[in-house]
């Protein structure tokens, strides 16, 4: 189950890839777009977190998603008109709570898993 | 699964949720993805350590290009050879390739010798701690460029740097680290050579306050100049394809 948005992820990918193929977007734009990636890719880890940690609400996930891509990018964009390298400062904060969110999502699964290892042993002595 | 469904559809509607926002994510992720084509539009965009990693893709092409030069001077002297053929038939396309031959030494498409100078700059072996600026002991595209300029001026008449011949539209920069002479690449120790009058070359390039001496200030190991009584340059290997010029056409 926790493996369905990677396979999203990559199949998204492929439909850009073959949509698009060789005219990925150009210019400035597409420097604006990877930060606006970078941005989702840290929504969705911090959705898969919720999931796990049972806190999930699809409003949350959802607006977080647009507002935050759209802030990335346009908070890069406005860095650059005002000459202030502001695309940084999102590329720092996203990528520190994407490293962030996987720690979380790895130590939530390894939790998991040593529950239940914990109950099948006690289910075995009580039977 | 078991992991997963501990309780309640809620994480269900969860995944399924950001499985959504994962397919729009992989479809932005293709289209901000940098590839060959969208590489140049983007170049001036990207920071300049962006930059640097993208380019230096690019340069592994070099042998590539190294091929390509090859196969173009092997047909260029092969139509040498025709040219000198046809030739012999008659007095009149005799003196047309006469002429013909001579502009294209004069454009340096054609091997060359002659006595001259060698200069070699050489990134200097100071340790870091004796110079302020790091920058200071490496050779730069501009010391180059700025030595084959001193060169023409004093009355060179064909220059090859490491054995690549200086052709007309032929430039010198930098890419990241590294210098390019019309799209190869070059390390130190950079060897220039150009023909011409050996020791007005020399007293030249030794100048008081010429471009040598500041660098000379730097490190003196940095600069060797030589008279050599014979140089022998290779022809200019690089692209000769005009595409937007014209012949002004004159009314008779």
């Amino acid at each position: 189950m926790i493996l369905i948005p990677i396979f999203a992820f990559l199949i998204g990918a492929a439909i850009g890839w073959t949509l698009f193929q060789g005219t990925p977007l150009s210019g400035i734009a597409g420097v604006y777009l990877g930060i606006g990636v970078l941005a989702g890719l840290d929504t969705v880890l911090g959705g898969v977190k919720s999931v796990l940690t049972d806190e999930f609400r699809t409003d949350v996930f959802v607006t977080g998603f647009l507002v935050n891509v759209l802030a990335a990018a346009g908070l890069a964009w406005f860095g650059d008109q005002i000459g202030v390298q502001l695309a940084l400062a999102a590329v720092v904060v996203m990528g520190w709570r994407i490293f962030n969110n996987l720690g979380l999502i790895r130590r939530q699964l390894l939790s998991r898993f040593y529950e239940t290892q914990r109950r099948r042993r006690v289910e075995a002595e009580r039977s | 699964m078991s992991i997963l469904n501990t309780n309640s559809s809620k994480p269900i509607a969860g995944v399924a949720w950001i499985s959504v926002f994962s397919v729009l994510l992989g479809l932005l992720a293709s289209l901000a993805w940098v590839t060959n084509t969208s590489k140049q539009a983007r170049l001036q965009a990207l920071s300049p350590e962006a930059q640097r990693r993208l380019t230096i893709e690019e340069l592994d092409t070099a042998a590539e290009i190294e091929k390509q030069r090859a196969e173009v001077q092997k047909l260029r002297d092969e139509n040498t050879r025709l040219q000198k053929l046809v030739a012999n038939n008659d007095s009149a396309s005799t003196e047309l390739n006469k002429s013909l031959q001579d502009l294209k030494t004069f454009a340096g498409l054609t091997e060359v010798e002659g006595p001259g100078v060698t200069v070699v700059l050489t990134d200097s072996k100071r340790p870091l701690d004796e110079v302020l600026d790091a920058n200071e002991n490496i050779i730069h595209d501009q010391d180059v460029l700025s030595v084959i300029n001193e060169l023409w001026n004093a009355g060179a008449e064909a220059i090859s740097i490491n054995d690549k011949r200086i052709g007309p539209g032929s430039w010198v920069r930098c890419a990241g680290t590294r210098i390019l002479v019309d799209s190869v690449q070059v390390a130190a120790p950079v060897v220039i050579r150009a023909i011409g009058d050996s020791k007005n070359l020399y007293n030249s390039m030794n100048m008081p306050g010429g471009y040598l001496d500041q660098l000379r200030q730097t490190d003196p190991a940095m600069v060797r100049i030589e008279m050599a009584t014979k140089l022998n340059l290779p022809p200019f290997s690089g692209s000769t394809a005009k595409e937007i010029l014209e012949e002004p056409k004159k009314a008779n």
